[in-house]
């Protein structure tokens, strides 16, 4: 027996399937995509934390004794290689978010000298661990720190 | 139906690509603002070194400037180590502008107590120090303002004369001055039977209170240090045993003794107030304008040596004690006042005193002491 009420048609149902296929599959892309946006900027935040840390750090230690150290390492902090960031700093007392274990920390120290004035170019970078676009991810901070009479 | 999803789906995937893009700038201004700050810092740091390394030489701009400003008096500071290498701090393809200038916020020639100073150019004040930092991108020919910061950190300053002056002048302008006219035992307090103290002064100053009367370095609020213990001046390098220099530029207070063994210069004006001091051995100005005042505000001053020595002793205090002894032929060039002499405690012999000129004109006996401390800070975008 057949019915009289109209029915779709299957090329309506496969569009209607399409459309609502392309509206879900964007709300999901987007969802994602906000997600990694949030994720990078709480890793950017992180970063810049981790940077500027180093910085003050560097800033109370005072040009004098930078300037006299010959280590590789200075309060814990290792220069001029990529050194994992700990949670925590037995030596300096400094404790962080668990967070920041997954970031790699490098220090490179420059000594400068204009009319008598002395002073030291510090570049701290901060990047992930492991990431497929570690480029993206890696902040940067520098500072003179200036010789005090 | 179809048209209008669509176009809803295209007005989605616009606002999302420019959330994200606008993510990615905030992001970045984020990154070129923090550099703007440490940027600002470096200034403060460069302009405070470049203030106290300046204050140091009579002759310089700075000095000229703080010790003849008044309250809101400007003076632009050029920051050349910043010129060469604060662009060294910026991200590639970034540039950046700053300036930075010294106001004298308040400046008061009174002490706190209500005396006036007497000093024409003495007092105390408060000193800004503005920083400015402006941080462009150049992309096509084009220079585009991104961040800028502004940084203003305000320190206490002293002007102060290293010769203690009166309505007439320095106070130290007369070879031997002896508070009491009279010794203990009633005799003339410079006169002795053993010691021949011969006193040497090209000219002579009329305009002299009563001895009995004179105080020196009696506002405390241009000491520019004070309480400090022996590490402490070894520790400033106001005396540095390396160099075996007296670096003075000011007037600094410490407690207990100071000994003075081995044979010392002189760099800078400035006086060392103690309890009391001991010299064993020369000491001596490593230029012609260098100045030195010893201050001993509780004891003696014992000099056990027949080098010269070029300084000013001072020896008194309130209870009228405070006495020279010259354990050996005294060879001064400077100056001395104290309540009393104590000849029965000096070496037989021959001493001289030959009165040093620079310790005659008070207007080129100033010094100026910037404190460490910041009483302000001032952080923000705000020109």
């Amino acid at each position: 027996m057949k019915s009289d009420k109209p029915g779709f048609m299957l090329t309506e149902a496969l569009l209607a399937m399409l459309i609502l296929g392309l509206i879900s599959s964007s709300i999901f892309f987007m969802i994602s995509a906000s997600n990694r946006n949030s994720m990078n900027a709480w890793h950017s935040l992180l970063g810049e934390q981790l940077c500027s840390e180093t910085i003050e750090v560097f800033r109370s230690i005072g040009y004098n004794r930078l300037s006299d150290c010959h280590d590789q390492y200075i309060a814990d902090y290792q220069l001029n290689e990529w050194q994992p960031v700990t949670a925590a700093s037995k030596l300096t007392g400094i404790s962080r978010p668990e967070a920041c274990s997954v970031f790699a920390r490098k220090i490179t120290m420059q000594l400068l000298e204009k009319d008598g004035i002395n002073g030291i170019l510090v570049k701290v970078s901060v990047k992930l661990l492991k990431s497929s676009r570690s480029e993206d991810n890696e902040v940067s901070c520098s500072a003179l720190l200036m010789e005090q009479p | 139906m179809v048209m209008v999803l669509a176009a809803c789906l295209g007005m989605l995937a616009l606002s999302y690509f420019r959330v994200a893009t606008e993510s990615r700038h905030s992001s970045k201004w984020h990154e070129i603002k923090n550099t703007a700050i440490e940027a600002s810092r470096s200034l403060q740091e460069e302009a405070y070194a470049t203030l106290i390394k300046d204050l140091k030489n009579p002759k310089s701009q700075i000095f000229w400037f703080l010790l003849g400003a008044v309250s809101g008096a400007r003076n632009e500071l050029r920051l050349p180590f910043a010129r060469q290498n604060l662009v060294k701090t910026l991200p590639p393809g970034y540039d950046c502008d700053f300036s930075c200038e010294l106001k004298v916020i308040s400046f008061k020639n009174t002490a706190p107590e209500g005396k006036s100073y007497h000093g024409k150019h003495e007092g105390h004040g408060i000193l800004a120090i503005r920083a400015r930092v402006d941080i462009f991108r150049t992309t096509d020919q084009q220079r585009k303002s991104i961040s800028h910061h502004e940084l203003e950190i305000h320190h206490d300053y002293l002007v102060a004369s290293m010769l203690s002056p009166d309505q007439h002048g320095s106070t130290l302008r007369k070879a031997l001055l002896i508070r009491k006219e009279r010794g203990c035992n009633g005799q003339n307090p410079v006169i002795s039977e053993n010691v021949q103290l011969q006193i040497l002064q090209n000219e002579t100053h009329d305009h002299l209170e009563k001895p009995e009367n004179l105080q020196v370095f009696n506002h405390f609020s241009l000491w520019a240090r004070r309480d400090l213990t022996s590490d402490d001046l070894l520790r400033q390098r106001i005396i540095d045993t390396t160099t075996r220099t007296l670096n003075l530029n000011g007037i600094y207070h410490c407690r207990g003794q100071i000994v003075f063994d081995g044979q010392w210069q002189i760099r800078g004006q400035g006086v060392l107030i103690a309890d009391n001091f001991v010299i064993n051995n020369s000491i001596k100005k490593s230029e012609s304008n260098a100045l030195a005042v010893f201050f001993a505000r509780r004891g003696n001053i014992r000099i056990n040596t027949d080098k010269e020595v070029q300084a000013a002793l001072i020896a008194i205090n309130n209870n009228g004690t405070g006495s020279i002894e010259a354990l050996q032929s005294l060879n001064l060039n400077g100056m001395i006042l104290a309540d009393s002499l104590n000849l029965q405690h000096w070496k037989p012999g021959k001493h001289i005193v030959v009165y040093d000129q620079t310790l005659s004109d008070p207007d080129k006996a100033y010094q100026i002491s910037v404190s460490r401390w910041i009483s302000y800070l001032g952080n923000g975008e705000n020109s």
